[in-house]
């Protein structure tokens, strides 16, 4: 790691009351990001990637941290007062969402909604605000950003509702923007376009991405490191060439592989991982993929620790400590 | 949007016409009219009798009296009391700002007060103070509003030895006075709107909290008072304004009753007698007016919605 | 399409549904043309605003077409009278995209499975109960799954329950409407190879929709992609998204972001503007004002189709140009 890291969440637990008794979505996660890069975290449902990021920002909602630490320029927020919390939001960590259109507030222009985040944190005069908003809003691509400012959220289509988003998100220069599935409810001609324009922010301002998604392909096009969380723990991590062009971790294995993509042979099934996701509730005992695991062995009954496997990677599987050398694992063919 | 408000109005103007078609039969089929009425047991012969129906136009039938009632309606001329002979115009202006000002007042301070209980709930949710306005706003709402005009009639008797004036005296003469003797008619009118607003503001509060545009604002870094005086609350208030249009029936409603107990001379207190007399003039004239204020507020109440809500403005609604 | 299939089970001809609302018309379907041949998969491919759902409904019935033929079976659609309507209904199923969604909370999985053989008066009692246990085995579940409602399953269980509705009919048809989009990733493809093993088995064919390239790659005979009401390019799917003929075809194609592990990071420009809303669709072809190749002739004059290899057309005027 070069620079010392922006952001460092540590053994992370996240827990949510529930009828039922309080379940934990995340345990265990330790992460860093450090200033300008991008970091992606992928997983599939219930696999915590989200909880996590709302956790940096405190926005859990019915949740709260458990255990563990996050620190942010080496300040602790975990257990920070709310209101030293709500300074760093927006203005030093800001935050994008999946679902731009219930994202926005629908009574408000999108001028208003930029530039509030301008006058929340600098006390901005309205006028200076509602002109930083127009630029703003032009230099993430917003046609007209002149008449623009004054539309309201549902007057303008889904790719340009998340551009407001990340105008919002700009508009104190933060250094770490995080976005929790940014393009998933997009179409894919403007997913390419908000990617497109995400990467052009970071570079022009280096801003470091932490960047949750469930979409391999994402990862692959836009993070310099990954990690793979499968039900509320990191299974692997490391740099997004090794992680996804060798596999240390079964489940990043398996979880590649039944991905379509323009080479799988149309003739044979798909590899897929059997069965299905576990919920917080229900969760296995010792290795939590080992009951869908095409290398399951007697060792998964207890609970992997993470086993350095090379330079900044490592990977949650019993399969590394018995020494085997480069310990990534080959394909498995799945039958469905 | 004046086309919209052109095309209200005319819709009212419609309910209007139909409400008083229907007033004047319904008034007409109810058994004794204002003549047998007045004579009873004064021995005037039944050929007198039917003289002074012909004066008051009540021998010719039904829709023939409507249709003359109708002409006169429209050159402004509701017709004259059979009681005090007086027109009917003037005693009802007379009366208006009276039951206006009890409305008013009654769902002004149900809206503000039953708000705040709302968002203090809501923002409190779980706590004690969020399950006592949940249990008085229960309470409130199915409690009818005379029974509690009573309970607080009563009740300020017996610990305060208080009660209202008997007299009614005008805001303009003396207000303090004014203010005793409506103080309670106002309270009772407006709990019941007050709780099904609070009741309202409380979930709806609840919903906007919940929702994606208020972790937005919050992942802003904005202030708590943004949050929830200008988000969330704001968000709320088309349900709110809803409830409003209902609970202006429900006021109205109230103040015949509740005009009725306190002694207060408004259009309530006038329709009641006007009922029991069978002072067809009068009811008509009185009914007219409550449609009529129905539907205009129902309007302006649509015209707020387009006001908060910029989906409302440039969507199907106001096509 | 170089050879016609002599009787294709499913056959729309210039279809066209417009929706009139408030003075305008959303042209959400604007003379599409499809065959589906027996025990074949016809993929539709488009963004939001194509038409390719719509598609979907008017197929089976579900919507009106504005104008337009059907026909299933050699039988006419539009003409059928109610009962044969109802006859056919049987042989036409749709699986929808949120398994939860579509199957009713408060009912067991023998009721949700065993409705649509009671609807049709093809079982009762013992003899129903046999079938829907059937069905289940044939998609991996199993008779104690027969009491459970669908809140407990997971999102893959519950759309291989309505699989095993849509089959009760023994339908020829079923219309995958987005069926596998809800569904992560590890689970979807266990669906994908479900719903091609029953082909396999049962004879299906599929008119399988989705917004996901790769997946209706995967799972198609012949791939259309939908513009803005218009099928404007069709084809083998390899052959379609390895070198493809239309401007947007091709769009489309660079757009999805690309896994491959030796090459990391992005290098291609990403496509420019968004699609047009349905009810004011751009004069000429209606893709011109996005297209990076559109010369004069784009904004006026509609391009025809034009065949562009064996089994492949495309509706561009630039193919005109090359000839």
């Amino acid at each position: 790691m070069p620079s010392p890291p922006l952001l460092e969440v540590d053994d992370l637990q996240v827990r949510f009351p529930t009828p039922a008794g309080p379940i934990d979505a995340v345990s265990g996660v330790s992460f860093s990001v450090s200033p300008g890069e991008t970091v992606a975290v992928v997983g599939e449902s219930g696999s915590g990637k989200s909880v996590s990021a709302l956790a940096v920002l405190g926005l859990l909602g019915a949740g709260r941290v458990a255990g563990g630490s996050v620190r942010f320029r080496g300040e602790e927020l975990v257990g920070a007062a709310p209101d030293r919390l709500r300074r760093l939001r927006g203005a030093d960590i800001a935050m994008i969402f999946q679902n731009p259109m219930s994202s926005l507030d629908p009574l408000f222009t999108v001028g208003d909604q930029v530039a509030e985040a301008l006058r929340e944190h600098r006390r901005t005069p309205r006028r200076t605000a509602k002109a930083r908003a127009v630029e703003l809003l032009r230099e993430v691509g917003l046609p007209d950003p002149e008449r623009r400012v004054r539309s309201y959220p549902h007057e303008l289509s889904g790719g340009q509702q998340q551009r407001v988003m990340i105008a919002i998100g700009l508009a104190c220069e933060p250094a770490l923007l995080i976005c929790d599935e940014p393009t998933t409810a997009l179409d894919v001609t403007v997913e390419a376009q908000i990617l497109d324009l995400l990467r052009r922010v970071q570079r022009d301002h280096g801003t470091a991405l932490l960047f949750i998604t469930h979409d391999m392909g994402v990862v692959s096009e836009l993070a310099d490191r990954v990690l793979v969380m499968y039900a509320g723990r990191v299974v692997e991590h490391g740099s997004v060439a090794e992680v996804l062009g060798a596999p240390g971790n079964p489940y990043t294995r398996a979880l590649i592989d039944s991905i379509p993509t323009p080479a799988t042979p149309r003739d044979v099934p798909m590899p897929a991982i059997a069965g299905s996701v576990p919920h917080a509730s229900d969760m296995p005992s010792g290795c939590r993929f080992h009951p869908r695991c095409p290398r399951v062995h007697d060792r998964c009954a207890t609970e992997p620790p993470l086993h350095d496997i090379g330079p900044g990677r490592a990977s949650r599987c019993w399969l590394h400590a018995a020494g085997t050398a480069g310990s990534t694992v080959a394909g498995v063919r799945g039958v469905g | 949007m004046t086309l919209y408000v052109l095309r209200r109005l005319g819709y009212g103007a419609v309910v209007m016409l139909l409400v008083t078609v229907f007033v004047f039969v319904i008034m007409r089929l109810v058994p004794g009219d204002a003549v047998s009425l007045q004579l009873q047991d004064t021995g005037v012969s039944a050929a007198e009798a039917d003289a002074l129906r012909a004066d008051f136009g009540l021998d010719a039938p039904v829709w023939t009296q409507l249709w003359l009632w109708l002409g006169d309606a429209a050159r402004g001329d509701l017709g004259t009391s059979f009681y005090s002979g007086a027109p009917v115009t003037e005693l009802f202006l007379e009366r208006v700002p009276v039951t206006v000002q009890l409305g008013l007042l009654a769902m002004v301070i149900g809206a503000l007060l039953g708000v705040a209980f709302g968002v203090v709930a809501a923002l409190t949710r779980g706590s004690l103070v969020d399950g006592g306005v949940r249990l008085f706003a229960v309470a409130f709402l199915s409690v009818p509003n005379f029974v509690v005009a009573l309970l607080l009639l009563t009740g300020l008797a017996i610990w305060f030895a208080w009660s209202p004036p008997i007299v009614y005296t005008g805001p303009g003469e003396d207000v303090t006075g004014w203010l005793q003797q409506i103080a309670i008619p106002v309270l009772a009118l407006g709990t019941g709107g007050m709780a099904a607003i609070a009741r309202m503001t409380r979930s709806s509060m609840l919903e906007s909290l919940g929702s994606d545009y208020i972790r937005t604002v919050r992942a802003k870094g904005a202030r708590q008072r943004t949050v929830v005086l200008k988000h969330a609350l704001r968000n709320s208030t088309t349900a709110v304004l809803t409830l409003l249009g209902l609970e202006l029936a429900t006021v109205l409603g109230g103040t015949v009753i509740l005009e009725q107990m306190f002694a207060i001379p408004g259009t309530g207190q006038l329709i009641y007698q006007a009922v029991l007399d069978r002072d067809y003039p009068v009811v008509v004239a009185c009914t007219i007016f409550y449609a009529g204020l129905f539907v205009l507020t129902i309007i302006v109440l649509d015209l707020l919605y387009a006001l908060v809500d910029p989906r409302i403005r440039t969507g199907k609604a106001l096509s | 399409m170089a050879v016609t299939d002599p009787a294709p089970l499913f056959e729309a001809r210039d279809l066209v549904k417009h929706f009139r609302s408030r003075g305008s018309t959303v042209r959400a379907v604007d003379g599409v043309s499809f065959t589906i041949p027996r025990g074949r998969t016809v993929g539709l491919v488009g963004e939001s605003g194509s038409g390719k759902s719509t598609v979907a409904r008017l197929a089976l019935r579900l919507l009106e077409p504005t104008s337009g033929e059907l026909s299933f079976d050699g039988v006419d659609l539009r003409g059928a009278g109610r009962g044969e309507l109802r006859a056919l209904r049987r042989r036409m199923q749709i699986v929808f995209q949120d398994p939860f969604g579509s199957l009713n909370p408060r009912m067991r999985v023998l009721d949700a499975v065993g409705e649509p053989l009671s609807v049709h008066g093809l079982a009762r009692g013992r003899a129903r109960r046999d079938r829907v246990v059937e069905l289940l085995e044939r998609v991996g579940l199993s008779a104690k799954d027969l009491t459970k409602f669908a809140h407990q399953f997971s999102g893959g269980q519950a759309q291989r329950i309505g699989i095993a509705r849509a089959l009760a009919t023994d339908p020829d048809l079923i219309v995958c409407d987005e069926a596998v989009s809800a569904l992560d990733v590890s689970v979807q493809a266990q669906v994908l190879n479900l719903l091609k093993r029953l082909q396999a088995e049962l004879g299906l064919s599929y008119l399988f929709i989705a917004h996901d390239l790769n997946v209706v790659r995967y799972m198609s005979d012949e791939v259309c992609v939908m513009y803005l009401g218009r099928i404007v390019e069709r084809g083998d799917g390899d052959a379609l998204f390895a070198d493809p003929r239309h401007p947007y075809s091709e769009m489309l194609v660079s757009a999805v972001p690309e896994f491959d592990p030796a090459n990391t990071g992005r290098a291609r420009p990403a496509p420019r503007g968004e699609a047009p809303s349905p009810s004011r669709p751009p004069s000429g072809c209606r893709f011109h004002p996005r297209c990076p190749r559109a010369f004069d002739r784009c904004s006026t004059d509609e391009p025809v189709v034009h065949p562009v290899a064996p089994g492949r057309t495309a509706a561009c005027h630039l193919l005109e140009v090359d000839r």
